[in-house]
């Protein structure tokens, strides 16, 4: 299972928290994020373009460290990914 | 009189409140167009009317209001000035940007800057009527905190459309962090409050008739039209719909978000003092600034009868997470004492947190009973600063200089750089924005340098001090483009390309034929005025450093801070920037 975190406008756009994939492998980000966008079809629509990669606007991270588009590193099994406005100025 | 290129008015208006004179300077096109406007400008005329080495509170000082080639034009963002004065905080240059109709009638007095200087032996307001000047007794209006004294004062005036610059209570007191508060919204970091208040000046009031030609009207009106369709997008959802507060859960969950005079990373319940929570419990308004199509401005009502405050998240961090406050009633009520005493709420919530820590350590009177997560004890603190009364009198002069007087071990508590307590970004998470707090010219400085977007961006990995320097060098050169054009920094997710879209701006405005390379030479000119600026008021590179805890402490999973790593990427950047100029 890969849990993935909603903050900011993904959040709002998602309309939950946070959402619990399962999976017994590890995963590309785009696999991920295809399984979010068809267990959550808003936030498909909203939040990703037509390659099912994040739009610029928002951002995915794993420990800190972003998760960049089309990146060919696996997420764990047990990890949790976080998802958020690309945009944090205050 | 030379003609003024167009977007510029080709002049600026300089004050002397002690003589109660005026005189109108030229400034030329060039000049104009090596500094454009704004920050860019107004630090242009700081190097030249001002020694380094005057007391900012002093009647030598100047205090220059500065507009830019944008003002006025149908841009969306574009109805913003700068403030421009030698902080008394830092003794560095401090730079503000405020957004509201006060540009708009300010520009239209037909000055591009408005500079004041001297010392009035009594308290006055200084209103400026197209292109004339008077200095009006302001007795009646002294001790009026910011929202009543603007009022009352606009109330006052023949014109109906004045627009109205004051101090409040903070300001007169000298407090060293004083606001300049307009329509709202205030001039904030590094004392300009007290820069106008040692100058007797209650407020400036501007109104005028005086507009400017624009290259490429048609031009200009497509591209406005462009640049407002584009703001209604994905790009600056997060400022329409939750304002800069969304930040709040973000850097909490990632161990970020400054907490008890940064040493920690996490605030429990963090969740109370959310956008998302306060929408549900609380009456929400959004407002936007003047010309202004994102509507960043979240305001939400406290209890029956208090007004509706406006919320941001450096707010949020400082009188709340910092100070280990979650009560979101005292937080609001802590925001709003500040706009109304006219408070800088980052260096206020920081130089109470930092007291909160003293007093934890036994570094402070027994008598002095504060502790973190001591809500009324904030809000008497505040209501103490900004009338300097008892202990905030001390307060007043800000964390560094208290500390000073504590001894090495409150110095060593003290979460400030050359003076500027520092905003809600923790170094010790975000690599690049480290090095960018630590070589601000204006202190630690979240907006002159926005290197933590490398961070977020995953340009900089975590630790990476020598890919930051490049990242940080990037980032001031476009806040210094963006800070005297002025475009609102909110914005530039909607740009394609910054120096490209900016050219085509600056293009239809002036008609120059500006391009990218030219746009990059303004923005090392700038930073390297700025920084000639500190050299010649004493600046020396063992400034450019971090608060001792970030190397001496880890914050939740953020390793302390190395030493060697960060002072070598803090050389280079130093030695970079020198050698550009």
């Amino acid at each position: 299972m890969i849990t993935v975190e909603f903050f900011s406008i993904p959040k709002r756009r998602a309309g939950v928290n946070e959402l619990e994939v399962q999976t017994d492998v590890p995963l590309l980000l785009t696999e991920l994020l295809a399984q979010v966008a068809q267990a959550i079809p808003e936030f498909g629509e909203c939040c990703l373009d037509q390659s099912g990669q994040l739009q610029r606007h928002y951002l995915a991270m794993l420990d800190s460290e972003r998760l960049r588009p089309h990146s060919e590193a696996l997420i764990p099994c047990d990890s949790r990914v976080i998802i958020l406005s690309a945009d944090v100025g205050g | 009189m030379m003609s003024a290129p167009h977007g510029y008015h080709g002049r600026f208006l300089e004050i002397d409140v002690g003589k109660c004179s005026f005189a109108w300077r030229e400034i030329s096109s060039d000049t104009l167009r090596q500094y454009l406007g704004g920050v860019g400008l107004g630090t242009y005329l700081l190097n030249r009317l001002q020694d380094g080495c005057v007391d900012p509170l002093s009647p030598e000082s100047i205090l220059a209001f500065v507009f830019s080639p944008l003002v006025g034009s149908a841009l969306t963002t574009s109805a913003k000035f700068a403030v421009v004065s030698k902080s008394p905080q830092t003794n560095r240059i401090n730079d503000s940007l405020s957004s509201s109709r006060f540009a708009i009638a300010g520009k239209r007095t037909g000055a591009d800057a408005i500079v004041l200087r001297g010392q009035s032996d009594q308290p006055i307001i200084v209103s400026i009527d197209d292109s004339s000047v008077q200095f009006l007794p302001a007795a009646a209006y002294w001790g009026m905190e910011c929202s009543e004294a603007e009022r009352r004062i606009r109330d006052d005036m023949p014109a109906s459309d004045a627009q109205v610059a004051v101090i409040g209570p903070a300001g007169e007191n000298l407090v060293k962090y004083a606001t300049i508060s307009n329509d709202g919204r205030h001039a904030g970091r590094g004392g300009h409050g007290a820069v106008m208040g040692s100058k007797n000046v209650k407020a400036l009031v501007v109104r005028g008739q005086k507009c400017v030609t624009w290259a490429q009207p048609a031009q200009l009106n497509k591209l406005a039209k462009e640049l407002s369709a584009k703001s209604f997008g994905p790009a600056t959802a997060k400022y329409r719909e939750l304002g800069t507060a969304a930040n709040l859960l973000v850097f909490n969950r990632l161990a970020m978000l400054p907490t008890r005079n940064f040493q920690q990373g996490q605030l429990e319940s963090a969740s109370s003092l959310a956008p998302e929570t306060l929408e549900k419990t609380l009456r929400k308004t959004r407002k936007s600034c003047a010309a202004c199509t994102i509507g960043c401005e979240h305001l939400y009502e406290g209890k029956q009868g208090e007004s509706p405050v406006r919320i941001e998240y450096e707010s949020l961090f400082a009188l709340g997470a910092n100070c280990g406050i979650n009560d979101p009633q005292v937080v609001l009520n802590a925001c709003r004492r500040c706009d109304a005493l006219g408070l800088d709420t980052i260096s206020t919530g920081g130089t109470i947190a930092f007291a909160m820590e003293c007093a934890a350590e036994g570094l402070l009177p027994s008598e002095e009973s504060l502790t973190f997560g001591d809500g009324e004890g904030l809000l008497r603190l505040i209501e103490q600063i900004g009338r300097r009364q008892g202990i905030g009198h001390r307060l007043a002069d800000g964390s560094k200089q208290m500390a000073q007087q504590l001894g090495p071990k409150a110095e060593e508590m003290t979460a400030e750089i050359k003076g500027l307590e520092m905003p809600g970004y923790e170094p010790r998470g975000l690599t690049a924005m480290a090095v960018g707090l630590a070589v601000a010219a204006r202190g630690a400085d979240h907006n002159r340098s926005g290197a933590y977007e490398a961070d977020f961006a995953g340009d900089v990995a975590q630790g990476d001090f020598k890919s930051a320097v490049q990242a940080v060098i990037d980032s001031e050169d476009r806040a210094a483009v963006m800070d005297s054009l002025i475009l609102c920094k909110f914005i530039r997710g909607v740009l394609d390309d910054f120096y490209d879209d900016t050219a085509t701006l600056l293009q239809a405005v002036t008609g120059w034929d500006i391009d990218r390379a030219e746009l990059r030479d303004v923005a090392r000119r700038i930073v390297h005025e700025r920084r000639q600026f500190n050299v010649r008021a004493g600046w020396t590179p063992l400034e450019d450093t971090l608060p001792t805890k970030m190397f001496q402490q880890p914050v939740g999973i953020h390793e302390a801070i190395d030493r060697k790593a960060f002072s070598e990427a803090v050389g280079e950047y130093n030695f970079r920037r020198q050698s550009e100029s």
